[in-house]
């Protein structure tokens, strides 16, 4: 039989996971030029709600957490080129004659326009877990500068040994980016004016404008986008960006090897320091050993055993 | 944050309406020339009346491509030293060289030489007549009303230019084609929308300009 | 059945960590377990009836306490004398690895057995010592005589070279309780000691000897020794819950983790049964 056994019942991990859902924060940053355009991004993931099973299989069930983003700015740099006027052929007995256009710009212009695609888009997250046990040795054990900012948030204190308990993801469902249709206005409207600002003021401005015709086809056209712009950009963060990957990465790094749900000093100060008759007692601590965590459908059984004297 | 990247600009030619001729290409004109005879042909950019660059085009009867357009402030900016601009250029015989202007407030004219046989005959000098056969495009962008004039024979093109409708369908590139000949210009009165080139066809040897017709007159 | 069938949170300690644990204090804290004068720090420093080995972590070795007084001397004359708890272990109910004193067993329920050895050393001075201090006593007793005022002295330790032990075998009974500490907040998990029995200290004729002896050592267990091993109720699920407690108004609320009131499905918190210590928790959301 163990020395220690500590079971925590299902509220009290499911009240955990709201505190470590509430610190759950991804921000992620990246550009990357294709061609004829530039696509960047920089927004943050939080999560919210969420649902905590304990299950009769040993694992943990986090269901339906909902994945938004407090911000994601989309930047988007789209080269313009061959504005002109006039051109055309003309067509004579003795051949075709291609005219030569007008340039508008010296250079190929872009537009650059950066829209928050936040509200447009969101996702819900669901995972299988089991318990997973570390023995964290200060200075030892890997901890990258961004777990440490979460840690340093949360009161984890990595500068002594702990034993730590994660629920390590097993299987991660992340919903795909799906933009909402009406992201498309977005980005006519955005490009509309982008393009409205490149032009100069007057009888110019309106001539070109007729001339570029449909601004949304354009868009289309110099994005090579056959259909919807919804459909493009979720391709571009699902694939081309490699967004996804990366929050399902940051997931399974954030669940099984940054937050842990509990966590026990090793060795356990079981008695604090204390001054007696003016001397000073250091505190009395004691080793932990042999820990494991079991997972039933009600409760989380840690089990460890007091290391012996040295 | 919508924007413009510092390093590109309007083209500020296009910011002013002067008057367009044949003898002194600008931006928005187009002078084309016909290469009737195959050989080497020497081409004299001039830029304000100096000598400004020299290229050599080959024509040949076969095996060559039927138009070529160059940008005239481009190639003069282009030159070295001595003005040589590197070629090699080759057209088709029967074939065209389009010269125009992308940029700048520079007037240009072009001197093209038939070198073949040693010597060398002037095949055009666009500050004069342009040769039958040969073209002037120009690119109208300011609505109202505007008059080409052949210098040589007198005759005068009534042009207006209209503003696009807001749905009309609209393309710039749909050129209007005038034949200049003895008899004036064929059709009499030319209509596009502002953007859209008329191209004036020299039957006869021909100057053309086109100006802008203040309102009032 | 399930652990945590009755509240949130549920610790089990078994004897065995009980007994680890004490072994770890008795490392890490020797001054709770042994108590002599100062001298012991010095001269008698290798006198001790049961060795100590320092603390890894530093501290004192001993807790120091004052000298035994000799009754009548005219000036003042201290005994040096040490008093040390060793061997010490728990038995948790039903008891099955301590053999208790017929005057203690068998241990009720929810009560746990005791036993620790006591040694008290006494630095018995040497009949030379004793003739040098003689002469001194007599002479300030002459001059007191003749009136010739002689002040007070501070306590003049008597000097011995030589430390008498002797030790006993103490079995007691006891039982936890939890409570809270006035001025501080929280529960705390409090050692009660209900009995204590030396074995078989027999004098001819008899007499209260044993029972004063014990008298004494209890007091000193109850008041002297227990009050300082107060545990944090928390500690014994080794602040698990630390994390959420520390972090909860993140989610706008405050979360602490309190003891479960004794109820019908919970009928003692502490509870002490099958060899184990047992605690149980609620989750408290404000």
């Amino acid at each position: 039989m163990a020395d220690l056994t500590i079971a925590v019942s299902e509220a009290v991990c499911a009240k955990t996971l709201e505190v470590v859902v509430a610190n759950f924060g991804f921000d992620v940053a990246d550009r990357a030029s294709f061609g004829s355009f530039m696509a960047g991004y920089d927004g943050r993931l939080v999560l919210k709600g969420g649902r905590l099973e304990l299950r009769d299989d040993g694992t943990v069930r986090l269901r339906e957490l909902d994945a938004r983003w407090d911000k994601l700015e989309f930047t988007l740099g789209v080269a313009i080129p061959g504005l002109s006027l006039g051109g055309g052929v003309v067509d004579l007995p003795s051949g075709t004659i291609h005219l030569p256009g007008v340039t508008l710009f010296t250079g190929d212009p872009a537009a650059v326009i950066t829209v928050d695609l936040a509200p447009f888009v969101k996702h819900e997250l669901s995972l299988v877990a089991s318990p997973l046990i570390q023995h964290f040795e200060p200075g030892v054990t890997p901890i990258g500068q961004r777990c440490q900012d979460l840690h340093t948030a949360l009161d984890i204190d990595d500068t002594k040994p702990q034993w730590r308990v994660f629920c390590d993801p097993q299987t991660i469902d992340f919903d795909l980016f799906d933009f909402a249709d009406t992201v498309g206005d977005l980005f006519e409207q955005a490009f509309t004016d982008a393009v409205d600002k490149l032009l100069p003021h007057g009888l110019l401005h309106d001539i070109i404008l007729a001339a570029i015709g449909s601004v949304a086809d354009l868009l289309r056209t110099l994005l090579d986008i056959p259909d919807d712009i919804s459909e493009w950009l979720s391709d571009l963060f699902n694939v081309s960006l490699g967004v996804f990957n990366l929050i399902l990465q940051f997931v399974a790094d954030f669940f099984g090897t940054c937050i842990s749900f509990f966590q026990l000093d090793d060795p356990y100060p079981m008695f604090p320091k204390i001054v007696e008759k003016g001397v000073e007692l250091p505190e009395v601590t004691v080793p932990l050993e042999h820990l494991t965590a079991t997972v039933s459908d009600v409760e989380l059984v840690v089990t460890a055993d007091i290391g012996a004297v040295s | 944050m919508n924007e413009l990247r510092s390093e590109v600009a309007i083209n500020r030619a296009l910011l002013t309406n002067p008057a367009l001729d044949s003898g002194a290409i600008a931006v928005r004109g187009t002078v084309f020339h016909v290469f009737r005879e195959s050989g080497d042909h020497d081409v004299t950019i001039l830029r304000d009346g100096r000598v400004a660059g020299q290229f050599t085009v080959a024509v040949r009867p076969e095996g060559a491509v039927p138009q070529v357009n160059v940008d005239l402030a481009g190639l003069a900016a282009g030159a070295d030293r001595s003005g040589n601009i590197t070629g090699p250029y080759a057209v088709r015989e029967g074939g065209v060289m389009g010269f125009a202007v992308g940029l700048g407030v520079g007037r240009y004219a072009v001197v093209i030489g038939h070198t073949a046989g040693g010597g060398s005959r002037t095949v055009l000098d666009s500050r004069g007549q342009l040769p039958a056969g040969d073209l002037f495009a120009v690119t109208l962008i300011t609505p109202g009303t505007y008059r080409a004039a052949n210098l040589a024979s007198q005759a005068r093109l009534p042009i207006t230019v209209a503003m696009p409708g807001r749905d009309e369908p609209y393309s710039p590139a749909r050129p209007t084609l005038v034949r200049a000949g003895d008899h004036g210009f064929d059709p009499a009165a030319a209509h596009i929308l502002a953007g859209q080139s008329i191209v004036l066809l020299a039957e006869t040897p021909a100057r053309f300009l086109v100006e802008p017709v203040p309102s009032g007159l | 059945m399930a652990f945590t069938d009755h509240s949130d949170l549920f610790a089990a300690v078994h004897e065995h960590a009980i007994n680890t644990t004490i072994g770890h204090l008795t490392r890490q804290r020797p001054s709770l377990f042994n108590y002599a004068t100062l001298i012991f720090t010095q001269a008698l420093s290798s006198h001790f009836c049961v060795p100590i080995a320092p603390p890894p972590g530093g501290g004192p070795l001993f807790t120091v306490e004052p000298q035994l007084p000799v009754l009548g001397a005219s000036q003042p004359l201290g005994l040096d004398w040490c008093l040390q708890l060793s061997n010490v272990s728990v038995d948790l109910y039903p008891g099955n690895t301590l053999t208790l004193p017929p005057e203690l067993d068998p241990i009720g329920s929810q009560q746990f057995a005791l036993h620790l050895q006591a040694c008290f050393g006494l630095a018995c001075p040497d009949d030379r010592v004793v003739e040098n201090l003689t002469a001194e006593m007599e002479a300030v007793v002459a001059a007191r005589v003749v009136g010739v005022a002689v002040p007070t002295a501070d306590i003049q330790p008597v000097p011995s070279a030589n430390v008498l032990c002797s030790c006993l075998d103490l079995f007691g009974v006891g039982h936890f309780e939890r409570g809270a500490v006035a001025g501080v907040p929280g529960q705390f998990l409090k050692t009660r000691l209900d009995n204590l029995e030396i074995v078989d200290l027999v004098t001819n004729p008899s007499s209260n000897l044993e029972s004063m002896l014990e008298c004494y050592l209890r007091v000193v267990l109850r008041l002297g020794v227990l009050p300082r091993l107060i545990v944090p109720m928390q500690n014994l699920v080794l602040d698990i819950t630390q994390m959420l407690q520390n972090n909860s108004t993140s989610i706008g609320q405050h979360v602490s983790v309190v003891p479960a009131p004794v109820s019908a499905d919970v009928p003692n918190n502490p509870a002490v049964d099958h060899d184990q210590l047992k605690v149980f928790f609620n989750l408290k959301v404000d």
